[in-house]
């Protein structure tokens, strides 16, 4: 019996950990390998660290105790620590995430999973409710559907963003309410009782713990967002500048090309052939329309990074025409935010397309609506193809790269915070299929 | 190879002098403060109660600061670099050499340092007999009841000095075990918590099968188990399994999952 109220108990708290630590690596609850093997390893292991094996050479007992193990799953400050290094490597090898997402990822389910848990088992104190017989798995049982709101409800991204992001004050925040919420567990020797007896002190502790953080962490956005900004006009203004001397240098040659059109003409006598010259002189000195076209763009950030891809398109031997309606300055989205679905869904063209073939690229922004699309020659793909391409880790090109299937995982990303939709579509032109990727946000 | 060590070295020098010193101060202190709670017969006991906590966590002092190099080097495809500049297998002996004697440095010292400061600094306390039979009430000497016991006792030194010296060697082991690791595999987490995570499911695994003896940390620490329950093979058993444990580790990656250290 008490075997099973173990396990019962060990499970519920399972399920809560992995629903909160699942919410940090964009992963589905799905019935697959990983996940049932991340939660069959967990249990075990807390299962098996709650059993005492006693005895002597005749006998072994298996002593099972159930104090202590209110607020989390070990009840000591070494067991803290063991369960935090196994969260670390079972959530790095089953979750696929970088070493700094693992490690944050941790400290913060840990936080939750105590916030949520104390206050709960506080509220059920104030109505007495902790009297009751399945008082243990009445508060187990609301920790999860705690978790349940965590993971279906409350949005993360924010969280994700300061994870991901080069916000070290967040971090060193982050780990420092770990600690102040470690040291106030293990200073009440891991008692609830203990803990409780101050509420009021307990509840401004935890509410400045939580009020501090999404302050910093709102503060600290706004400055990523800003370096963000700057980084990327850093990156593509210089490349503009060099573009309007490029188009400078050939204006100033305007005097020589004349002369080298007047002496085309004096020296041809045939019409047809004084024609032919003519042609092809003008032709390799004019100014490509589409450069023209990109250096007439009001938005000079989108001006630079297209002559980039431009330029590295036609390095490649494949011709990039870009079409550019409106101004970007209305749409919602941050300039490195459409640079980043630019560049995404332009590279993958780039990629899939043969020396000789041509990438379209649509940019419009009309009424606060943007509109972003990519079209190139590519085989027919079916609609759960295109589905499963915005997908994390799946990826057409390199299996064997870990690096790979994140580019249009990110561009979802950032049409779902926006409320967007992704567009997609194939199309035959003169027999040849082609491919159209993008996004249209209101 | 000396140059391949020394360059080694120049790479772990600071992480490993680190170590060194915390886990010095740390045994220092505890050396130094612990006993003060205790009834001890003779003053090196003052060490042994001051490092049981570095018993529990010694495979995570001696791996953090050496096996996190090799996979940063396989991360960074510095590793590919190396191949045109020095002999494969030397290059990876050169870096055993290098961690295996830093882990060895790190136990020594800190262990040795709280020799000294229980036999040499610690103030002058009262000895208390502390052992008598339940039966006879007659008190029961130390040497009957403690590994070594009449070294113990009348070299206590000599027996500081060589306690330290196979706990060095034992950390050589668990050392390995985390180079091995980090020669196969890409997860930064099992390279540098792996050793520390075998060296506990062992003592578990162990424990269950009534196999106390025969731990790695009996090995480590004779004087946890009664003088009843150690013998010559609780000093080998325990690392002779490590030892097989990394063994069957090579043998699974070099030829069932075919793994190569060097990128193909």
């Amino acid at each position: 019996m008490e075997i099973l109220e173990l396990y019962i108990q060990t499970l519920l708290d399972t399920v809560s950990i992995f629903l909160i630590s699942i919410k940090f690596s964009d992963k589905k609850i799905r019935t697959n390998k990983h996940n049932l093997l991340w939660i069959f390893l967990f249990h075990l292991t807390t299962f098996i660290t709650r059993l005492d094996f006693a005895g002597n050479n005749l006998k072994t007992y298996i002593d099972i105790s159930f104090i202590g193990y209110d607020i989390l799953p070990v009840r000591s400050i070494i067991g803290v620590v063991l369960l935090v290094l196994f969260l670390l490597i079972i959530n790095s090898i089953f979750f696929r995430l970088n070493n700094k997402e693992t490690i944050f990822s941790v400290i913060v389910t840990f936080i939750i999973l105590i916030v949520i848990r104390v206050t709960i088992l506080a509220l059920l104190n104030i109505f007495n409710l902790n009297t009751l017989s399945i008082y243990s798995y009445l508060y187990r049982m609301l920790t999860l559907i705690g978790s349940l709101i965590i993971y279906f409800i409350l949005p993360l991204d924010v969280l994700k963003y300061h994870i991901k992001e080069k916000d070290i004050f967040t971090k060193v925040l982050f780990i420092y309410s770990f600690l102040i919420l470690l040291f106030l567990i293990g200073y009440s020797n891991f008692d609830i009782n203990l803990l409780l007896k101050n509420p009021v002190t307990l509840l401004i502790i935890f509410l400045s713990i939580i009020l501090i953080n999404l302050w910093v962490m709102y503060v600290t956005r706004e400055n990523i967002k800003q370096e963000k900004r700057v980084e990327v006009a850093e990156q593509y203004l210089p490349i503009i500048n060099e573009l309007v001397v490029d188009i400078k240098g050939k204006q100033h040659e305007y005097n020589n090309k004349l002369l080298g059109i007047l002496s085309i003409i004096e020296t041809s006598n045939d019409l047809e052939i004084l024609k032919s010259k003519v042609r092809k002189y003008t032709n390799s000195s004019k100014i490509e329309n589409n450069i023209m076209g990109i250096l007439n763009l009001e938005d000079k950030i989108l001006s630079g990074f297209l002559y980039y891809k431009v330029k590295n398109a036609n390095f490649n031997g494949i011709e990039l025409n870009a079409i550019v309606k409106g101004h970007m300055h209305n749409s919602k989205l941050e300039d490195y935010e459409i640079i980043e679905i630019l560049g995404i869904l332009i590279d993958n063209a780039i990629e899939a397309s043969n020396p000789g073939e041509n990438i379209k690229v649509i940019i419009e922004s009309i009424d606060n609506i943007l509109e972003i699309q990519v079209t190139n020659a590519f085989k027919y793909i079916s609609n759960e193809d295109f589905l499963n391409m915005f997908e994390l880790n799946y990826s057409t090109k390199s299996q064997n790269s870990n690096t790979r299937g994140f580019g249009l995982y990110n561009v979802k990303r950032i049409a779902n915070k926006y409320e967007g939709k992704i567009i997609t579509k194939n199309n035959n032109i003169d027999g040849k299929n082609y491919i159209t990727i993008g996004v249209i946000i209101n | 190879m000396k140059r391949l060590i020394r360059l080694e070295w120049q790479k772990l020098k600071y992480p490993v002098i680190f170590a060194t010193l915390l886990t010095s101060l740390v045994i220092g202190i505890l050396t130094l403060t612990l006993y003060k709670g205790y009834k001890i017969d003779v003053k090196l006991e003052a060490w042994e109660i001051a490092t049981e906590f570095i018993t529990f966590i010694f495979p995570v002092l001696v791996v953090l600061p050496t096996c996190w190099l090799m996979y940063y080097e396989k991360k960074d495809n510095f590793l590919i670099y190396t191949v045109t500049r020095a002999n494969k297998k030397e290059y990876l002996l050169s870096k055993w050499i290098v961690i295996s004697l830093s882990s060895f440095m790190i136990i020594f010292i800190s262990m040795f340092i709280g020799v000294i400061i229980a036999l040499y600094i610690n103030p002058e306390v009262e000895l208390i007999k502390s052992s008598f039979d339940s039966v006879t009430g007659e008190y029961i000497p130390i040497e009957a009841r403690h590994i070594f016991g009449n070294l113990f006792i009348n070299k206590p030194l000599l027996y500081g000095f060589l306690l330290s010296l196979w706990r060095s060697a034992l950390s050589v082991i668990i050392t390995s075990m985390g180079f091995v690791f980090s020669l196969y595999i890409d997860n930064i987490f099992v390279v540098l918590t792996g050793p520390f995570i075998y060296y506990i499911l062992e003592n578990f695994i162990f424990a269950i099968l009534k196999l106390e003896s025969y731990r790695f940390v009996t090995a480590f620490s004779p004087d946890s188990l009664s003088l009843t329950g150690i013998n010559m093979f609780a000093f080998i058993i325990g690392p002779l399994v490590a030892i097989a444990f990394i063994s069957g580790i090579v043998f699974y990656y070099k030829n069932v999952k075919k793994s190569t250290i060097y990128p193909n």
